[in-house]
């Protein structure tokens, strides 16, 4: 095997590796409560919030 | 009235912040600002497209030099592809980083010039390629001044993002803003290392690749264009607007997070399924023909996260105008996914490569997927910053069916015309001759052409309707804060 084609094969394994690690990352369990907070609290972003000036918030 | 809305701008506590944010008051005009521009180019862009499927038509409408078919269909995409798209892409984006980061965006300055700049921008674009400017690259048609300008504004866009998102309060991102990040570095990547040209005069210039690389390179690009431009940042309103407008969560984040990386990783080896048979190595087409039916798992694992996101609740698709357009853009985005790798396969791309069935997969994606997707996202944006419901649902809906109705009869009649063309082609007699000659199958293309242009008609009848309530939704609500303070601002302007 010639050092470029061990080369794109090291890259190549590399990348799967990196892939692999993320997905196992992500699917773990463990992690299942806090990867999935965002789609929560992104529901959230437009909730009337209280006025300072004390007169009712429009639009 | 001006002075209460004053006093909401010079607060610096966090709610101050918050509220001059959510309230409509300081960088939504940026956000419509690049929304009624992408509304202007995708007019002007639809014009153009109708004025070249009558050409196929009626040839006698191709006025050479500027309206000839080569001229007007570079300007039909670009105005689309950079014009329309792009300008949705940042009013889109402006929005949703605003939000989902819960902090007012970086550079709201710098925002504001990047929308002169890109109208500005665009208009010279479309002006050059009038005129028969083009590198003859598909869709690096811009000759290098204007690559340029290209440049430069994502630029300003990647530093808004960026440095939005550096400053973001809420320290998790959530997945449309993993796409916006996406979006901002492929296109850099791309655009520029397929630009790469040498100039020769100011209106002129040559890659700095040539033949089989060249091809490559250039392809290379434009797949991934494709993803960048009419995926990934459509894909960020898609999973931000569907759980925006029907108040449910989406089904799975962390299979939304999957499938970003899964496309990050298999996207950019896709492009060469454009140079199937050709000279172009083998090895590099099948590379590219397996990462493309790879495609197809994580493209419909976002099909499939919208669809259970509505799951017991598909009432809404009724009751609730938007959810229409979410759903039926997901959809094609799913047939699109299942299209496009199937068209890389050698024995498809065969019969298919260079028919009227590839502008047929393309009109799918951008008037089914990608135009449901913006125009619904402007409508809920439109509504929310002018503080005001949508002008007209009916209106809404009547936009959707004509869209709908459209689209499907250009984009089914044009699959069936390439089929019709590619067997022509390739039909021969039992001693080998060709059964028919090119100009037979162009003959034959004609009944399909008018069926195309009616298609289209429709669908421009559909967008104008869209223009149309868009704007009136955009005007300020009278008596809100929005309204006296952009009356304020204009009076002191």
């Amino acid at each position: 095997m010639t050092p470029r084609a061990l080369a794109y094969l090291i890259f190549t394994l590399l990348l799967a590796g990196i892939f692999a690690g993320i997905i196992a990352y992500y699917f773990n369990r463990k992690r299942y409560d806090r990867v999935e907070a965002p789609k929560h609290r992104m529901l959230a972003d437009d909730d009337p919030l209280p006025d300072p000036t004390g007169s009712r918030r429009e639009g | 009235m001006a002075n209460e809305s004053e006093k909401m701008y010079t607060g610096d506590n966090i709610v101050q912040r918050e509220m001059r944010m959510t309230n409509g008051t300081r960088n939504d005009s940026i956000v419509r600002g690049f929304a009624l521009s992408s509304v202007f180019w995708l007019l002007i862009g639809l014009v153009i497209g109708l004025w070249l499927a009558a050409e196929m038509v009626y040839p006698s409408l191709n006025l050479a030099p500027w309206l000839a078919f080569g001229r007007l269909r570079v300007v039909h995409t670009n105005g689309l592809v950079y014009g329309f798209t792009l300008a949705g892409i940042f009013a889109c984006s402006f929005y949703m980083l605003e939000k989902l980061t819960r902090t007012p965006l970086a550079f709201p300055g710098l925002a504001k010039a990047q929308l002169w700049l890109f109208n500005i921008a665009i208009a010279l674009a479309a002006l050059s390629l009038f005129a028969g400017m083009n590198t003859s690259k598909e869709y690096a048609e811009l000759e290098w001044p204007l690559d340029i300008v290209v440049v430069v504004l994502w630029v300003m866009f990647a530093v808004n993002v960026m440095g939005t998102l550096v400053k973001r309060r809420e320290k998790q991102m959530y997945v449309s803003l993993w796409f916006l990040v996406a979006c901002v570095v492929t296109v850099a990547v791309v655009y520029i290392l397929n630009n790469l040209a040498i100039p020769v005069s100011l209106t002129k210039s040559y890659s700095v690749y040539a033949g089989v690389n060249d091809a490559n390179v250039q392809w290379w690009f434009g797949h991934n264009a494709v993803a960048s431009v009419f995926t990934f940042p459509i894909l960020a309103m898609f999973y931000y607007f569907l759980p925006k407008s029907t108040g449910l969560p989406i089904y799975s984040h962390r299979l939304s997070i999957i499938a970003f990386w899964s496309l990050v990783f298999g996207y950019l080896w896709t492009g060469a399924h454009h140079l199937m048979l050709t000279p172009v190595p083998e090895w590099i087409q099948t590379v590219a023909l397996a990462f493309s039916l790879f495609l197809i798992a994580p493209s419909w694992a976002s099909v499939v996260n919208g669809f259970y996101t509505m799951n017991g609740n598909w009432d809404k698709m009724k009751s609730n105008y938007l959810v229409k357009f979410f759903i039926l853009g997901i959809t094609f985005y799913g047939l699109q996914t299942i299209q496009g790798p199937t068209q890389a396969i050698r024995a498809l791309s065969a019969h298919l490569h260079y028919t009227e069935y590839i502008p047929g997969h393309v009109h799918m994606g951008t008037m089914g997927w990608v135009t449901m997707i913006i125009t619904a996202s402007m409508y809920f944006m439109m509504a929310k910053i002018s503080g005001r419901e949508v002008h007209s649902v009916k209106l809404a809906n009547i936009h959707f069916w004509l869209i709908l109705v459209g689209q499907l009869l250009f984009t089914v009649t044009l699959w069936i015309a390439g089929i019709v063309q590619g067997a022509m082609w390739k039909a021969v007699n039992p001693d080998g001759s060709l059964k028919y000659t090119f100009l037979d199958s162009v003959a034959a293309m004609y009944p399909f052409w008018t069926v195309r242009l009616v298609g289209g008609l429709l669908y421009f009848a559909g967008i104008a309707v869209f223009a149309y309530n868009l704007y009136m939704t955009s005007r300020p609500k009278p008596g809100t804060k929005w309204s006296a303070a952009a009356a304020a601002r204009s009076q002191a302007a």
